[in-house]
């Protein structure tokens, strides 16, 4: 089992600042879309609902909400890439946290949405049970040391109006799932 | 995608639609069954019926038979309507068997590199 030690609070928000690229946030106005707006603080988070809790990840690196059309499936692709879907005529991959971390898939229907992202290099969508939106968190803390999973990528918890909420070093999250595809 | 194909082979396994470039079929026939040259399961999945090949040139490995469920007919799809593979898709597809995407409809259908999908999977 990996061993993981809990960051300290000043490097978790480290890590979340880091995590908000200069990217900003952007997004034409469409019928099925909902351009993110930037809410400016320095914790700027989005929220959405997957494995049955709340996670977020930095707001900046959201692009678009938007339903997710059909999905073509890819051949010999791993199970956490769920294939594509066109958006404004671009091809755009699915990734499903819930299959990279080793647990069931999420299931997708014609009412769900997905988070268009932008990391680096990457643009790809984000498939989740839920979409919350952007989060208010308060009182930020290091993550609880933890196996592996999803835990394996937070980069702190916190809490708002609904309850707790963890938050996802995306980037470094897709990079893995990256780097899990190279074979050895 | 190093060259854009202009016709496309239409073709399905079991339930799914996929395209290649013609210029990489020999010919299609009826399946040999026992073929040795025969690759009846691939990556695009195993097809049901079994009833048409799609003869590709390997080169030096000589010819080989992709068995699959029914050829629907060729395409002319202008090259706007072809889309590269996503980098992180890319990043993420290692066989080379996805050459990219044409829009043949709503939906983005599969081109497949049929040399590099039958070349690299066992009969």
């Amino acid at each position: 089992m990996r061993t993981w030690a809990p960051c300290p609070l000043d490097a978790a928000r480290a890590i979340l600042r880091g995590m908000e690229s200069s990217e900003g946030v952007a997004g034409a106005p469409g019928v099925v879309s909902e351009p993110v707006r930037d809410g400016g603080a320095d914790t700027c988070l989005f929220g959405l609902r997957i494995l049955g809790g709340r996670y977020a990840f930095a707001a900046s690196l959201v692009t678009e909400v938007v339903r997710l059309g059909p999905i073509t499936r890819l051949p010999a692709a791993p199970s956490f890439l769920r294939g594509v879907f066109t958006h404004r005529g671009e091809v755009v991959p699915v990734l499903d946290i819930a299959s990279l971390v080793g647990k069931a898939p999420v299931v997708t229907g014609p009412s769900t949405r997905t988070a268009i992202v932008r990391s680096g290099p990457w643009h790809l969508a984000i498939v989740a049970d839920a979409v919350d939106g952007l989060v208010d968190i308060v009182n930020l803390e290091p993550p609880l040391a933890d196996g592996g999973g999803i835990s394996a990528f937070l980069a702190a918890v916190g809490r708002d109006s609904l309850g707790s909420i963890a938050v996802i070093d995306l980037p470094r999250l897709i990079e893995a799932a990256r780097k899990r595809s190279v074979p050895a | 995608m190093n060259e854009a194909p202009s016709e496309l082979l239409i073709f399905r396994v079991d339930c799914r639609i996929y395209c290649a470039a013609v210029s990489d079929v020999r010919r299609i026939g009826p399946t040999r069954s026992g073929g040795e040259a025969t690759v009846a399961c691939s990556p695009l999945g195993q097809p049901c019926t079994r009833r048409r090949g799609i003869v590709v040139d390997c080169g030096d490995a000589g010819e080989r038979t992709l068995v699959v469920d029914e050829v629907l007919g060729v395409r002319r799809v202008p090259a706007a309507d072809l889309r590269p593979v996503p980098a992180f898709a890319a990043a993420c597809l290692h066989a080379g068997t996805v050459a990219g995407f044409a829009m043949l409809g709503d939906e983005p259908t599969v081109l497949v590199d049929l040399r590099a999908l039958v070349g690299g999977t066992d009969t």
